[in-house]
């Protein structure tokens, strides 16, 4: 079985996508995604040349919507958990 | 070293009345923080983004204007990234390469110094929130966000690395703001309807991102500061990092951010929930001809069809409202000539005096037209009529109105001329002496008759007066 | 029953309803409900007092002959990855532990406009990313057959729920099999539709360009009426398909079936494929003509569902971040640290996992190695599903490889339990409606026999569905305790 990724391939991925982990959790991880990656390599035995890619499976195109205002609904700020007024908070950028 | 300057424009489509993917009110500026939102563009659970028809038709607009080469079928993709500006942290938006296509590619702008700067690409995506610190976005301990701008239809516009001085990258800016407005898709004058990311490269050099530029003066600025730290850092034999820089308004410098250990990758792929959109000629047709005549033709119809002087045809055609009122004048009966004069001249100077905007309901070319015909038909000098102008703009009554109530006809009458003259004569000899071996001192002759008329009199038929007196005094 | 006009109630004889009015019915489902709940825990949130009220509304509409509805006094269990408005909807996750949406999804404003009663949330594997049920932050759930099993997932709460008798019809949401994988295991009927036939609007989604909402319901009958019920166009969803196209049925004679090869043989447990071959040679009698065949790019089908569904996934998971809505842990230096906390502790390990895995196949480098190539491969299957159904009605073949598993047996090993899915993933990646049925029983579980047909097909699907249905006349012990 290749090595597909590497702990620190790990570690970037979890910057990436915003999921803190663990050494245990990467110690854990690697040799669970490596082997599941092992297996998404059975795609590269099957011949896709000339074959375009299907990103959407039925061929709707131009779906619009008029351009005409529906109210608002500025409540929905109460489902947020820091708020100043009416501003939602996060914490600071650097 | 030669300089290379691209530019990266995200330009509101501000006429658009929702938002791109929802149904929001689009006019957010001066309301409460998050009243503009709704489930879509807060990125809830469940909810999927709906295409706004308009913003094809304005993106087409775009392309038109812009003289690029409109796709006959593009596509959304989505851009991945984290930042707390983001409600869903991924921006749909569009994407040049691989199966991804952008509503149009290529296309150019003339400058009017007369140069072109190419266009790369035109795409179009959602604007994400706005993010407000109380302080300084070093010292406070969080941010607020206000996502009333979450979603609003943007066109992105990437030049090639055409332009050449800061200069030539403000005109650019300009020129493009003038086309959009004219289109009716964007006022520029919205307060960050249109922003702008720099990148600059010297000679063979890297090439540098400039970001956080708020305004087209600050263009030049941060693009002519940048141009002399990288020259410097050439001469002293350093090699000039590949980097995004940030411009520093206050202090007026470009500031490296923070080199990151890890490097964004955005992930592109296309959105699902957006199907494709396929633009057929006979579309593209329709948007381009109900397209409003853009500046660059304007200005040389002006200049080719009615003899306008240039510089005044560059100024009237840059702006819709001037030219609109130009135009309109014009279609009233008044020579191009003499009202372009007028409006580039006096108008706008007396306006910019009295702080009244363009579309102040007391700037006429009904007016304007009647006060040139009174000039022509002789009955208000030149001088009189810059008073009524004034007048007119201060108090919205017709030219025709005030000449009557002040009695401001012009005086043409020899007879009363002549006696006039005469009083001055009498009560002005050392000047009439002067006179008759100075010519300068004619015109302070005729400048008493104009102050006893209150500038009344006709200028050309006084002076013929006093200079016939004088050649008779000379004699006698 | 009084109230005259035809009603959910008065059709599904095969429900058998005793009671006499909506409220008792609803309220002796309650009364199952607080008997079997403790040991198959189906729920997440149960709506018992909404629920009676709009019974008693309901008795008395019918009484005045108001209540048109097609599904009037049905009582409806709904996945919980469907928004219900103003009702906990947590996709069986820390995240969205106490996530009220302001906003009904489309399928639940259509079944309450039929006069269905939503009884309560299902339980479901987190972030609808399994197929037993075992990943929900709630604990499993179990199946009705036999407890120590699961129900099959991601949809195992409604399976378990129909089976029990603790609903009348039941929502899912079907991305990769998680409809008909626990209608399979808990012997119960399930549609997967044609991609863009039921809104989407108000599912939370976790593969957007595979999944759909799938009615379920204990027969043939009953998923079709809720299925009717739900489908539909929609202005809310722009993958929607815009007009009623449903396709009548074209009959050839008799339905001719292909059962490719790939559905069947290795990794396929022989019991299984047995109880299914044989529900198909007795169909040979009456209506169906069954032919072997290969439809080789079924063999690539599942890495390519795979890929594609962890890279949306990944996508369509980020804006978990605790600032809009949803779980967030205390602030840490700064925003980028409280994402990653908030996340870390919000989602479970499978969902980490996946998310993991979707963003490697779509970054830099490999996204043209996995997400490109796996959409290319669906193009092929596509071609050959169409090709194939030239000459055949209908593809059938067992709903699942094998039969429900102990709890815990394969939450060591992802790998393993993702290949559980080889035969329901072919239908989510062309976008293709299936259906399954049980078929039999091995040991006392059910087995599922599944049948995919041409886009917009559901009518052949429940067409054919029936009639095996009719023909195999299984007696399928219902646990009410």
């Amino acid at each position: 079985m290749n090595e597909h990724i590497s702990k620190k391939e790990i570690q970037h991925l979890s910057w990436l996508s915003k999921i803190k982990l663990s050494e245990n959790e990467v110690e854990e991880l690697a040799p669970q995604l490596n082997r599941i990656l092992n297996y998404f390599d059975e795609l590269q035995k099957i011949n896709t040349e000339n074959v375009p890619a299907t990103y959407h499976v039925m061929e709707l195109t131009n779906v619009f919507r008029k351009d005409e205002v529906v109210s608002s609904s500025p409540d929905i700020i109460l489902q947020a958990p820091n708020r100043r007024g009416r501003f939602i908070a996060a914490p600071k950028i650097i | 070293m030669d300089v290379k300057i691209g530019l990266e424009i995200h330009c509101q489509l501000t006429n658009l009345r929702t938002k791109l993917f929802c149904g929001c009110s689009s006019d957010y500026r001066g309301d409460e923080p998050n009243t503009h939102i709704c489930p879509i563009c807060m990125g809830m659970p469940g909810t999927l983004p709906l295409l706004n028809e308009k913003a094809l038709e304005d993106g087409v607009a775009v392309a038109l204007a812009l003289n690029s080469e409109i796709q006959p079928r593009m596509t959304f993709y989505r851009k991945n990234y984290f930042y707390p500006d983001m409600p869903k942290n991924f921006q749909i938006s569009q994407f040049d390469g691989g199966d991804g296509v952008p509503i149009a590619k290529g296309g150019f702008v003339e400058l009017d110094v007369g140069r072109r700067i190419r266009i790369r690409r035109i795409q179009i995506e959602e604007d994400p929130a706005k993010l407000v610190y109380f302080g300084t976005i070093d010292t406070a301990e969080e941010v607020l966000i206000d996502y009333n701008r979450a979603g609003i239809a943007l066109v992105e516009i990437v030049t090639e690395p055409d332009i050449k001085t800061p200069r030539e990258a403000r005109l650019f800016l300009q020129k493009l703001r003038d086309i959009l407005e004219f289109l009716g898709v964007s006022d520029g004058s919205l307060e960050g309807s249109m922003r702008c990311d720099a990148n600059i490269s010297l000679g063979e050099g890297t090439r540098v991102e400039i970001k956080n530029i708020s305004s087209f003066k600050e263009v030049e600025r941060a693009l002519r500061f940048e141009i002399t730290r990288q020259r410097r850092l050439s001469a002293e034999g350093i090699t000039v990092q590949r980097e995004t820089r940030h411009w520093d308004e206050a202090r007026r410098i470009t500031v490296s951010l923070r080199v990151k250990e890890t490097e964004e990758d955005y992930r592109y792929f296309p959105e699902p929930d957006i199907m494709p959109v396929e633009i057929p000629k006979h579309y593209v047709e329709r948007v381009r001809e109900a397209l409003p005549e853009l500046p660059q033709r304007k200005k040389d119809r002006y200049v080719e069809d009615w003899n306008v002087p240039v510089q005044n045809a560059l100024i009237l055609s840059r702006s819709p409202r001037l030219s609109q009122l130009f135009e309109r004048c014009v279609g009233l009966g008044a020579d191009p000539v003499e009202a372009s004069n007028w409006i580039v001249g006096d108008l706008l100077s007396y306006l910019r005096e009295l702080k009244l905007p363009l579309d102040d309901p007391k700037v006429k070319a009904e007016h304007l037209v009647e006060m040139l015909k009174l000039i022509e038909e002789g009955l208000i000098s030149g001088k009189i009529a810059k008073e009524v102008l004034l007048e007119s703009l201060k108090t919205g009554k017709s030219p025709e109105k005030i000449v009557e109530e002040r009695g401001l006809t012009k005086i043409d009458d020899e007879a009363i001329l002549e006696r006039l003259v005469e009083e001055v004569f009498r009560e002005n000899r050392k000047a009439v002496l002067d006179a008759s071996l100075n010519d300068e001192a004619v015109n302070y002759l005729i400048g008493q008759v104009m102050r006893k008329t209150a500038g009344k009199a006709d200028p050309v038929l006084t002076s013929k007066l006093i200079r016939v007196k004088l050649s008779q005094v000379k004699v006698g | 029953m009084k109230g005259g006009e035809l009603n959910f109630m008065t059709q599904m004889t095969e429900y058998g309803f005793k009671e006499a009015s909506i409220e008792e019915h609803v309220s002796a489902l309650f009364e199952r409900i607080s008997r079997l709940e403790p040991e198959i825990h189906a729920y997440i949130t149960i709506l018992e007092k909404e629920a009676l009220q709009k019974a008693k509304r309901l008795d008395e509409a019918l009484k005045k002959g108001l209540a048109k509805g097609k599904l009037t006094g049905a009582t409806v269990a709904v996945k919980d990855n469907i928004c219900t408005k103003n009702v906990r909807t947590t996709c069986g996750s820390r995240m969205l532990l106490n996530f009220k949406p302001p906003y009904d999804a489309t399928v639940v404003n259509r079944l309450e406009a039929e006069g269905a009663i939503i009884i309560g949330k299902t339980n479901m594997d987190e972030f609808a990313m399994g197929n037993s049920t075992e990943t929900s932050y709630f604990g499993p759930t179990r199946n009705p057959f036999d407890l120590s099993r699961v129900p099959g997932g991601s949809s195992g709460g409604s399976g378990a729920a129909l089976a029990a008798e603790m609903a009348d019809l039941a929502l899912g949401s079907d991305t990769g099999g998680s409809v008909r994988c626990p209608a399979s295991f808990c012997g119960v009927v399930g549609l997967k539709p044609t991609y863009g036939t039921v809104s989407r609007y108000g599912l939370i989604s976790y593969a957007n360009s595979l999944e759909q909402i799938g009615p379920m319901g204990r027969n043939v009958e009953a998923c079709k009426l809720h299925f009717e019920a739900i489908a539909g166009y929609d202005p809310m969803d722009g993958t929607s398909i815009p007009r009623e196209l449903r396709r009548p049925v074209e009959r050839r004679g008799e339905f001719k079936v292909l059962a490719p090869t790939q559905l069947l043989g290795e990794g396929t447990d022989p019991r299984v494929e047995k109880t299914v071959l044989n529900a198909l040679s007795k169909m040979e009698t009456v209506e169906l003509e069954v032919r072997s065949g290969d439809l080789p790019s079924l063999s690539a089908a599942l890495p390519a569902y795979y890929v594609i569904a962890m890279s949306e996934a990944s996508s369509n998971l980020a804006r978990y971040d605790g600032v809009r809505y949803g779980h967030q842990e205390p602030w840490k230096h700064d925003w980028d640290e409280t994402y990653s906390a908030t996340r870390a502790e919000g989602f479970g390990v499978e969902v980490k996992r996946r998310i993991m895995l979707g963003t490697y196949t779509l970054s830099a480098g490999y996204y043209h190695k996995y997400y490109v190539k796996a959409q290319k491969v669906r193009t092929l299957l596509i071609t050959e599903f169409k090709e194939a159904f030239k000459r055949f009605d209908l593809i059938a073949g067992p709903t699942m490889p094998i039969l429900p598993f102990r709890i815990g047996e394969k939450v060591k090993d992802p790998l393993e339990m993702y290949m559980c899915d080889v035969d329901t993933v072919p239908a989510n990646l062309t976008g293709f409606p299936a259906i399954t049925i049980p078929c039999g029983f091995v040991e006392g579980l059910p087995v599922g026999l599944q049948l995919i047909a041409p886009p917009l097909g559901e009518e052949l699907l429940f067409q054919v569905a029936k009639l095996i249905e009719d023909e195999l006349n299984l007696r399928i012990p219902r646990l009410n305790g």
